[in-house]
């Protein structure tokens, strides 16, 4: 039965989004600790955090391992609700599409703020 | 059938008991956090936009509605964090006994609970520090 087989892909799928979730423990401890010493209502301070070289570094492997995580995750979701195949591609990739956006512009962002920074 | 792979068990046919209802606050949490990489990058958008442009999401953010999100996230946070953890050691073969299923539910609950209210007392008490 084709169902019976060892599906890699499957395992492939379980795999990296424990290893993102592994990652996301110190990084994920990192963002909340900032988010909540930060005067995020003061911009100059934000500005200057945000451009320095450690947090910008650390601010886009954080957004990319966050983003790569959540569409791991939500296509688990997708496979255990969604059971027309159509629907699920296409759930599935709206969610990369989505996904490499908001990477595209975290990137971009944080690269710009940590270039014109001090 | 989307794909050949074993599914979990759906929501109609399961009765609520604490091990559940974790394991389905595993799943919501998790979508609201995806949902919440959207304000992230905002807020990341916004710094790089320049002051005008920060402000305006502060001001977005500081607002009732913005406020309770944000609290929802905070929790979310700290519940998908500390479960996550949990279903981590499962992944490696430890806590399977109902016992321990039980009593690490519990510890993610007191966990995710007391964590998110500490961030929101420590975060005002910051912020009106100035």
């Amino acid at each position: 039965m084709e169902q019976n087989k060892p599906n890699e892909k499957g395992l492939h799928h379980w795999l990296s989004l424990r290893i993102a979730a592994i990652a996301l423990i110190p990084l994920g401890i990192w963002l909340i600790v900032s988010l909540i010493q930060l005067p995020l209502d003061n911009y100059h301070v934000t500005y200057n955090w945000m451009g320095d070289n450690i947090t910008a570094l650390l601010m886009i492997i954080t957004v990319l391992i966050i983003s790569y995580h959540a569409t791991a995750g939500m296509k688990e979701v997708y496979i255990d609700y969604i059971h027309s195949q159509g629907l699920f591609l296409s759930a599935c990739y709206i969610t990369y599409a989505l996904a490499i956006i908001l990477d595209v512009i975290a990137v971009f962002s944080i690269y710009k703020i940590w270039h014109t920074a001090i | 059938m989307s794909t050949q792979r074993p599914l979990s068990p759906h929501l109609q046919i399961y009765k609520p008991q604490l091990t559940s209802v974790l394991s389905i606050l595993h799943r919501a949490t998790g979508i609201a956090l995806s949902l919440g990489l959207f304000p992230l990058v905002y807020w990341i958008w916004a710094i790089a936009e320049g002051e005008t442009a920060y402000n305006d999401a502060v001001a977005l953010y500081n607002g009732w509605f913005g406020l309770i999100l944000l609290f929802g996230w905070t929790f979310s946070f700290f519940y998908h964090f500390a479960n996550g953890i949990r279903h981590l050691f499962w992944d490696a073969g430890y806590g399977f006994e109902l016992k321990e299923a039980y009593a690490t539910g519990w510890i993610v609950v007191f966990f995710s609970l007391s964590f998110t209210l500490l961030t929101w007392i420590i975060g005002f008490a910051y912020t009106w520090r100035g």
